[in-house]
């Protein structure tokens, strides 16, 4: 394989440059056959060493994706799709965590209904500010289908000593949820977040809490590899993620609701009578612990097509407005049904409950914050 | 030269063949656990 030639020295002005050239070429040959023998040749130690690479290259992961790091990234290299609010929401909540207890803040979280009933946070802020005197920051927690288990979760993730309020978007979708619906939250995390008060709710269902080593990246590991396909995104670049995304859409037509009601009344209206004091139960559960912080909450009816939901659910739509109105009247927490007030029409929602109009949207979120103002004027500190 | 170009190949292999196990056995994991993102069935 090798071939010495015994040649002067290159630098000896007695070799012709042909000669010269070919010890040249030749020791170039010599050192690729070298270079594609070390590449091409697996031993033992080399496949040792390699898998030493990758346990390493997964430590220096771990390492690297943290809650700090989630809450820091661009969702865009977060987000699976441009719709992906469950990757949304654990950045929010872990951003949350992290905030400033001290300044005045605002949650609102519930499922895609109340995503869609506010388009302007900055706006949001602003009307807030004008009527406690101090600046306000307000987060939108919302994701699609979002159960009071998540929203457990993402409450635990409120800083401590957090000044502020705590808003929790209700709809029948959120009462008539099963514990098939938990256990398939443990299958498919929506969301990456370490909560005692959702382990809680897992054990009070019957589940198996899922073990835990303290490794963020291994312990969430499902929600990460479902996002696998981000990692091209390095290449490529992020992915905007759309908030609000039924805007200036045409509302549902007649065959579409044909298509979809009969599945909106099966899973509302099949889970509704023996889910709904379950799922309230889970609720007081979130209040109390927001109770014992001193953090004021509110239960908001997020915005609905009120006729069009009686329609299809003459049974069970009643029992869900009595269920939340009772529970609220017990337990003494604020419910706001800002539809009436808001003046909404069945022409400003896309379907059953997401608006589809940005003025709509904009005169809901007027509404709301006029109704939190006065929640958190006792936490304000007004500048001179 | 030659003994050092075939530590670099060596080197390379190693690293390839590191990044490739990382990588199948994250896919191996996600097809194992069918992990991927949940989708609420019918909505």
């Amino acid at each position: 394989m090798t071939a010495h030639l015994e040649l002067p020295a290159p630098t000896q002005t007695t070799c012709p440059q042909g000669v010269r050239d070919a010890v040249r070429n030749d020791q170039w040959r010599e050192a690729g056959i070298a270079l594609w023998e070390g590449l091409t040749c697996v031993t033992l130690p080399g496949l040792l060493a390699a898998a030493a690479v990758a346990v390493a290259q997964f430590a220096i992961l771990a390492c690297w994706v943290t809650p700090d790091f989630v809450s820091r990234v661009d969702e865009g290299y977060l987000v699976y799709s441009p719709i992906d609010d469950f990757a949304m929401v654990t950045k929010l909540s872990l951003q949350i965590q992290r905030s400033d207890p001290d300044s005045l803040q605002v949650v609102f979280a519930g499922p895609s209904t109340t995503r869609e009933s506010v388009l302007d946070d900055r706006r949001m802020e602003a009307d807030l500010e004008s009527l406690v005197g101090e600046p306000v920051r307000f987060w939108l927690a919302a994701s699609s289908w979002q159960s009071f288990w998540e929203t457990a979760a993402i409450v635990d993730h409120l800083p401590a000593g957090y000044r502020g309020a705590v808003l929790i978007g209700i709809t029948p979708g959120r009462l008539s949820r099963n514990v098939d619906f938990l256990a398939r939250l443990l299958d498919k995390p929506q969301v990456a977040l370490d909560s005692p008060s959702f382990d809680r709710e897992i054990k009070i269902a019957g589940l198996a809490v899922p073990r835990k080593t303290g490794i963020y990246l291994w312990d969430h590991a499902r929600f990460f590899a479902a996002r696998r396909a981000a990692v091209w995104r390095l290449l490529w670049g992020p992915m905007p993620y759309h908030r609000n995304r039924y805007a200036d859409k045409p509302r549902w037509t007649e065959a579409h609701w044909q298509q979809w009601e009969s599945k909106v009344a099966a899973r509302w209206g099949a889970n509704m009578e023996q889910c709904k004091d379950a799922n309230l139960a889970v609720l007081d559960r979130i209040l109390d612990t927001l109770d014992a912080q001193g953090i004021r909450s509110a239960l908001v009816h997020t915005p609905m097509d009120e006729q069009r939901l009686r329609a299809v659910g003459p049974d069970w739509y009643p029992l869900y407005i009595d269920a939340v109105h009772q529970y609220a009247a017990q337990r003494g927490v604020p419910f706001w049904d800002l539809n009436e007030e808001v003046g909404v029409t069945t022409d400003d929602f896309f379907d059953w409950g997401h608006f589809r109009r940005p003025k709509t949207q904009l005169r809901y979120q007027a509404k709301l914050a006029q109704k939190v103002g006065p929640l958190i004027q006792k936490y304000a500190r007004p500048t001179p | 030269m030659i003994s050092a170009c075939r530590k670099i190949g060596w080197t390379i292999q190693v690293v390839i063949m590191g990044e490739a196990l990382l990588l199948a056995l994250v896919s191996l994991y996600a097809l194992q656990s069918d992990a991927r993102v949940f989708r609420y069935a019918g909505f």
